[in-house]
């Protein structure tokens, strides 16, 4: 479907994109920050930028890897701002950032984010993406490459990269647990 | 090898990549909100500032040495009080006369947001007192005023949820009650009006019916309600009249349908001659949705005589 960019209707404009993209875009989000409250705050993060950069999207860009373009800067900037956070105590950031949330929906995120983040989240940023742009949102190399702003090598050779440290990473738990096993 | 396969194979079916249906939901309005303020301000931005600005203090200077404004300022703290305190409707005064409309607010913290002080968001207007039912208060005392009893329920809903420990989305049940006391109380009810407040922006709420602002009425019916002929009648022969008297004051009929998790009778099956109302929206002020009530008002009352 072809989305027509029309800045007297934004109302209708953003909906379109909004109803077209909100899947794509959350799932890339919450796979990167492997966390249900943080993905929801981000997803309405990226959909405001989007509304404001409108007047700023030209036929030069596809709609698609420019809303997906933008949801990796909000993503790059809360990894920065987490990693500000995280130079303190982690847990107490954590308590003041979900102070309204009800404690089963707590528990609720931390299962479903414990599930995710066991090896997605050992992989640098720029690894982790590439991975869930081919992976999990599964573009195309050239998609991604638009979207990275990065030449398609660039995007094989991170991609298998991030194969190999997830790779590592999974094989290396279940050493591990072997281990502990034989204890 | 297998693992990095098996693992986003599970991954990507996982259950954690769908968001909440009502996040989805509530970011779409929170968003279409958002685009409205922005188109308005662009449009503001397009018309000259200075022809404003210039037109603002001319009349102030008017206002201020020849219409007597010094002794109006004294007076607005005062006036603006009284705005607010809408006597409480006191059916009692009537005890005598059955009443024949029924008045509630499944959503009775719904407000405005020219009523409410601060710089709240659209999404945030809702407060526990300065609210809807204002709005079913003066239709009450209108419909009282010109011979029809009506009786106005202002239950705090919202606060009743929080008693009972229940969620927003029992709203309907909660008012369901009410809705039931009344009718088992009052045998002689013709009509019931479930006053509710839009969400949507200024543009898609507001009429300008021969050169008066005024807040626009929906009305709601659903196909879910048992009663879904009789309630759809009802609320297009009320449309019908509003738009023959005040054409465009009236968005129309609206059924939200929608798949089975919101197909809401909205309390619609317990009379046939019920209908939920929306009159303006967040951003509309108090005098334009007086201005509906009146006319809304007028029209009730010719249907029931």
């Amino acid at each position: 479907m072809q989305i027509v960019i029309d800045l007297d209707n934004l109302e209708d404009t953003i909906e379109r994109i909004y109803e077209q993209y909100y899947l794509d875009v959350y799932k890339f989000l919450v796979s990167f920050t492997g966390n249900q409250s943080d993905a929801e705050d981000l997803t309405q993060d990226v959909f405001i930028r989007v509304l404001k950069s409108l007047p700023k999207f030209n036929e030069h860009y596809k709609l698609k890897t420019w809303v997906l373009s933008i949801a990796k800067h909000t993503a790059i900037d809360h990894f920065r701002k987490k990693k500000f956070y995280s130079l303190f105590e982690d847990n107490f950031f954590k308590q003041l950032l979900s102070k309204e949330k009800q404690p089963d929906e707590i528990a609720e995120n931390l299962e479903k984010r414990t599930e995710i983040n066991t090896a997605l989240t050992t992989l640098k940023p720029q690894y982790r993406m590439v991975f869930i742009l081919r992976g999990v949102n599964e573009y195309s190399i050239k998609e991604t490459a638009e979207i990275m702003d990065w030449s398609e090598a660039k995007v094989k050779v991170t991609y298998h990269r991030a194969l190999k440290k997830l790779k590592e990473e999974l094989m290396g738990k279940s050493k591990g647990v072997l281990e502990n096993a034989n204890c | 090898m297998q693992t990095v396969k098996e693992f986003l194979t599970r991954f990507k079916n996982s259950e954690a990549l769908v968001p909440r249906q009502s996040f989805v939901h509530d970011t779409k309005s929170y968003l279409k909100i958002e685009a409205a303020r922005l188109e308005r301000k662009n449009k503001v931005k397009k018309l000259s500032y200075i022809f404003f600005s210039t037109a603002a203090v001319a009349s102030f200077a008017l206002w201020l040495t020849l219409l007597g404004g010094v002794q109006t300022i004294g007076n607005t703290s005062s006036s603006l009080m009284n705005q607010f305190v809408v006597p409480f409707v006191d059916s009692s005064g009537n005890d005598d006369e059955e009443p024949l409309i029924f008045v509630y607010h499944t959503h009775s913290t719904e407000s405005y947001l020219p009523l409410l002080s601060g710089d709240k968001a659209p999404e945030a207007a809702f407060d526990d007192e300065i609210n809807v039912t204002l709005v079913g208060d003066k239709l009450a005392a209108t419909l009282e005023e010109s011979g029809v009893p009506a009786l106005h329920d202002n239950t705090n809903i919202t606060a009743e949820l929080q008693e009972r420990e229940l969620g927003y989305e029992d709203s309907y049940n909660v008012s369901r009650e009410i809705v039931d006391t009344a009718l088992k109380e009052h045998g002689e009810i013709k009509m019931i009006f479930d006053v509710h407040r839009d969400t949507q922006s200024r543009r898609n709420t507001t009429a300008t019916v021969e050169g008066v602002e005024m807040a626009q009425i929906l009305f709601i019916v659903s196909s879910s309600s048992q009663l879904y002929e009789e309630n759809l009648a009802f609320a297009t022969q009320l449309h019908d009249a509003l738009e023959a008297s005040h054409p465009g004051l009236s968005r129309g009929v609206f059924d939200p349908g929608g798949g089975p998790e919101r197909s809401n009778p909205y309390n619609l099956d317990l009379h046939p001659q019920s209908t939920l109302i929306e009159i303006g929206g967040v951003h509309n002020t108090l005098e334009e949705v007086n201005r509906s009530v009146e006319v809304l008002a007028d029209v009730i009352t010719e249907f029931i005589q």
